[in-house]
């Protein structure tokens, strides 16, 4: 029997039996789409091994789009700190610091199946990654139609899925916010109440269950902050990091569409090669 | 005695401050003779053993978080036989593998590691002198003085290399000659200093104090007296004193090593502590006994007075004795018997100790990569250390983030006993590797290897995925439309400058070569005004981008429209959606292993910035392992690497055919041909074949 978790940020009208069928209709459509991606996070600084090289495991949420083991998730969580610096600073002679995610693994449910996976391609523009489990045998996995969905709207509530960590057996939750913004530059983003905006690589739906967008980060480029950059300007309070383009939802034809590129260009070469002895 | 002669050395001194200005023009030319027949001393005593100094280079490994670092480190030596013994101290050539010394005359040779003692600091190595080309011309060999003659106040030189600056001389005094370490460093007791975890160290030391500067890099050079011979090794320093270990103690070390390899000692296995605030007058305490040692086993006991070892009175009243005594004992043949009378509970009573071999503290440590582990051989010590039930078995030392170990569930952990391997016991570090090769070599490999293993007294089982470490190329970026231009945005008062304040938009500021944009009839300061008819109008520098998405958001190979002003007029010019350039992070890499070295393809991107033609070509240099022989080699991550010895490196399929030829040619040195920067150069790699082919790094 499941453990049903609810969180919620705001008193709203509407609460009230209706909610409650609606969170937990929602959960029971969608909680076994998300999965945990576990993977080990390297790094190296100045491109010199040695002390200064880290490795640390880390787990970030992921939404499985296809039954064959594809699954969507946030290109900046597995990039990591040093990931975000890149983009923002550019890169910068005589230093570098890199990080790159290693044994990658799709774990389903509650510690249910673990499959080992890798890293098939990424958009870094839209925050989006998207990872292959590659050694499924007779599972069948349940994934989501991203073709299937319904744009956000202003004023709209949205619901999150996510996980638990493993010490509360992964039970699903679901947190809500309302749509309160949207813009278009640098593409057509939506921005949700707080609640929401630090669930990023999060799948959200509407009250009917349909999938809405993705929780991203819209890290500024360097070219974008010429001559204005401040690399701490995003930190600090939840919506001091959401004007810095922290925790906004892109929409699902945005997701949709890239997806669709990935399986057209990546996923037909097949496995990407290797390269060493 | 010292203390006399010390304040005669004084009094001239204070003397010459309370006689006034008067004799100060006698006073100044006697000071002079005092300084020129100092200096005389010191170029003596600098002769005699500069020569013989060496500058020890070498290659580390260590283990720390479950995997294996290399690094490098330096050390300093002194030669101290014909046949090109070196004496240093053991921290400096701890885990070395590879050890290159420097001669004063800046010739660099090999050498090799001939016998470490831990317990002393000790350590020698040997020059290979078949490298000198004039091998006749005998080696500068420096003489080990008497140390016991040596007071507080006599000056001392310090040579060596601090911070790498080899061939370096200081001056001091000797500040005091029986220094022992208690608290801090040294614990509360002298026999308890460490430097290292896991390993004792200074048990038979009091060590020369003195104040000529040291810093790190001094370690294992002389401590030389006025009549140039050397009387200690510079082991410790900091906050302007340094610690040798003297030269007494250090000559019969290095004599034992070179003989045999080893210092072979006694051991009975009992602390003591000096009975200065026991209020006790005379005799030793026994502070605390091993367990099944020689004397626990004779049936000494902690608390025990000992009061007489053999036909000596014994009576250890501050802990500068203990050394001397710790000594007496280890100096006696292993199996022999010591005689000693205690008292216990007011009565005098004697046991006869039968003394064992000492055994080493540490013992042999390696890593196992693909299971993200490090380990260790359990000696008797390190079995005492950490109350094991016996010694088979290995200690886990660390565990990987993200390895096999650690994601095995229960986790395997450091301080963890692994007792059995796929069901067959392992009684130490030898049958473990054996057992860990065994498996890795199997096809396929098994999905899991059960792993038995003890954490504090518990007996547990856990399973490990045996995991190869597999080099993967890094994942390319989603593929999108390109046009391969740089741009800037023509804000409103750019526009309004330039003349025509309506033509915001994107101004050409870079045409990149080899693309379809060099093809069509685009222009520096061209402004790109409209595309696919829709308006490009950045308002803000933050807009910079919005040429770059908006090519983005169109389907590569399609045609694209650009509508540009160019000269105040406007133009259309059709161009081509190309696929965006690979980035220098998705460039395709290739790792060798043998040279710890990893390199990625040149990108278009990196001809660009770097303003290369076609026709330059190379692999470059992404990671380097400090202390691997690419590293040791000088190579740098940015080097394009255009030759290796005779071969033409085009690409990462002839670099890799080039690395598989040198490792089956083996030559004496490897010479890389590559650019670094706006220059190029030469940098020599000079493995050693053996170590490569038998670096199998578990």
């Amino acid at each position: 029997m499941l453990m049903h978790i609810f969180s919620l940020a705001l008193l709203f009208a509407d609460a009230g039996t209706s909610s409650k069928e609606r969170f937990g209709q929602i959960i029971d459509q969608h909680a076994d789409k998300i999965v945990t991606i576990r993977f080990v996070m390297k790094m190296q600084m100045g491109g010199r091994g040695g002390f200064g090289d880290q490795d640390f495991e880390s787990e970030i949420p992921g939404l499985m789009i296809d039954p064959s083991g594809l699954v969507l998730c946030s290109n900046t969580q597995l990039a990591g700190f040093a990931g975000m610096m890149k983009r923002m600073m550019g890169s910068m002679p005589g230093f570098q610091m890199t990080s790159e995610p290693t044994d990658l693994e799709v774990v389903i449910g509650a510690d249910k199946h673990e499959f080992e996976a890798e890293l098939v391609a990424r958009d870094t523009d839209l925050d989006l990654a998207w990872i292959r489990i590659t050694n499924l045998k007779d599972q069948e996995l349940h994934a989501l139609a991203l073709e299937d969905h319904k744009l956000p709207k202003m004023g709209q509530r949205l619901y999150a899925v996510h996980r638990l960590g493993k010490h509360f057996n992964r039970a699903p939750a679901i947190r809500t916010g309302r749509v309160c913004g949207h813009t278009d530059t640098p593409r057509s983003l939506w921005v949700a109440e707080e609640v929401l905006a630090s669930g990023i690589g999060l799948p959200v739906f509407n009250s009917s269950g349909k999938f809405a967008g993705v929780i991203v980060m819209q890290m500024p480029t360097r070219e974008s902050s010429e001559g204005d950059f401040n690399p701490f300007a995003f930190m600090g309070s939840m919506s001091a990091m959401q004007q810095n383009g922290i925790g906004l939802i892109l929409p699902a034809d945005e997701v949709a569409k890239a997806t669709k590129r990935v399986r057209e260009v990546h996923l037909a070469t097949g496995k990407p090669a290797k390269g060493g002895k | 005695m010292k203390r006399e002669s010390a304040a005669a050395g004084w009094f001239p001194l204070i003397a010459l401050f309370l006689c006034g200005s008067q004799f100060a023009w006698a006073d100044a030319r006697g000071d002079v003779q005092d300084q020129q027949q100092l200096r005389a001393l010191i170029n003596r005593a600098r002769d005699k053993v500069f020569p013989a100094l060496v500058n020890i280079k070498l290659v580390t490994s260590r283990y720390y978080g479950g995997k294996e670092i290399k690094g490098q480190a330096v050390g300093s030596g002194t030669i101290i036989t014909p046949e090109g013994h070196v004496l240093t101290n053991q921290h400096v050539t701890n885990r070395g593998r590879r050890f290159r010394c420097t001669l004063s005359d800046k010739r660099e040779v090999s050498a090799e590691l001939i016998g470490e003692d831990p317990l002393t600091d000790l350590a020698v190595l040997r020059l290979d002198l078949s490298e000198l080309a004039d091998a006749s011309i005998p080696l500068p060999v420096a003489t080990l003085g008497d140390s016991t003659r040596m007071e507080i106040g006599d000056h001392v030189l310090a040579m060596g290399s601090p911070f790498a600056l080899s061939r370096s001389v200081t001056l001091g005094v000797v500040s005091n000659t029986e220094r022992v370490f208690t608290g801090g460093l040294g614990g509360s007791d002298p026999d308890d200093f460490r430097l290292e975890r896991g390993q004792r160290t200074g048990l038979f030391t009091r060590w020369i104090q003195h104040d000529a500067l040291i810093n790190p890099g001094n370690s294992g050079g002389p401590l030389v007296n006025m009549a140039g011979e050397v009387i200690g090794v510079n082991e410790l320093g900091g906050g302007g004193m340094g610690f040798a270990i003297p030269s007494a103690l250090a000559k019969e070390v290095s004599d034992a090593l070179i003989a045999n390899g080893e210092v072979r000692r006694s051991w009975v296995g009992v602390s003591f502590k000096p009975i200065e605030k026991t209020g006790l007058l005379r005799g030793v305490l026994v502070n605390s006994l091993v367990e099944d040692g020689p004397a626990a086993k004779a049936g000494l006991r902690a608390g025990d007075l000992v009061i007489r070892m053999d036909d000596e009175d014994i009576t250890l009243r501050f802990p500068e004795e203990v050394p001397l005594m710790l000594k007496a004992i280890a100096d006696r043949e292993v199996g022999s018997s010591i005689r000693l009378r205690f008292l216990r509970d007011g009565k005098e009573e004697e046991v006869n100790v039968v003394t064992e071999k000492l055994e080493k503290d540490r013992g042999e440590e390696t890593a196992f990569r693909s299971w993200g582990l490090t380990a260790m051989e359990i000696t008797r010590f390190c079995c005492r250390e950490h109350r094991l039930d016996d010694m088979d078995g290995v200690l886990v030392t660390g565990v990987r983030p993200g390895g096999s170990a650690m994601a095995a569930r229960p986790p395997l952990q450091s301080g963890n006993v692994i007792k059995s391997v796929g069901g067959l016991s392992v009684k130490n570090l030898t049958e473990f590797i054996e057992r860990y090769e065994s498996i890795m070599d199997q096809d396929p490999l098994p999905e899991y290897v059960l792993i038995e293993f003890v954490r504090k007294g518990e007996n547990k089982l856990t399973l490990i995925k045996p995991k190869p470490e597999e080099d993967r190329n890094p994942p390319p970026e989603l593929a999108k439309s390109w046009i391969g231009v740089a741009v800037q945005p023509v804000l409103k008062e750019l526009a309004k400058t330039l003349g025509a304040k309506e033509h915001l938009g994107f101004r050409i500021t870079q045409i990149y070569p080899r693309t379809l944009a060099a093809q069509a009839d685009l222009r520096i300061a061209d402004i790109i005004t409209h595309l696919n008819g829709k308006r490009l109008k950045p308002r803000r520098v933050e807009d910079s981008g919005m040429f770059r998405r908006t090519v983005k958001n169109l389907e590569i190979g399609k045609e694209a429209r650009l509508t540009l002003v160019r000269d105040g007029k406007e133009a259309e010019v059709a161009i081509k959606l190309e696929r965006t350039r690979i980035t220098p992070d998705e460039a395709p890499r290739y790792r060798n292993r043998d040279f710890e070295l990893t390199v990625r393809a040149v990108t278009f991107f990196d001809r660009v910035d770097n303003r290369w033609e076609e026709d330059v070509q190379g692999v470059i240099v992404v990671h380097v392992e400090s202390a691997g022989w690419a590293g040791l080699g000088g190579l740098l991550p940015g080097d394009l690497i255009q030759r290796i010895d005779d071969f033409q490196i085009m690409d990462l399929v002839s670099y890799r055919e080039a690395m598989e030829k040198m490792l089956k040619r083996e030559p004496e040195r490897v010479v890389f041909y590559l650019i670094r920067g706006v220059r190029t150069r030469f940098q020599y790699v000079e493995p050693e074949w053996d170590v490569v082919k038998n670096n199998k790094e578990h």
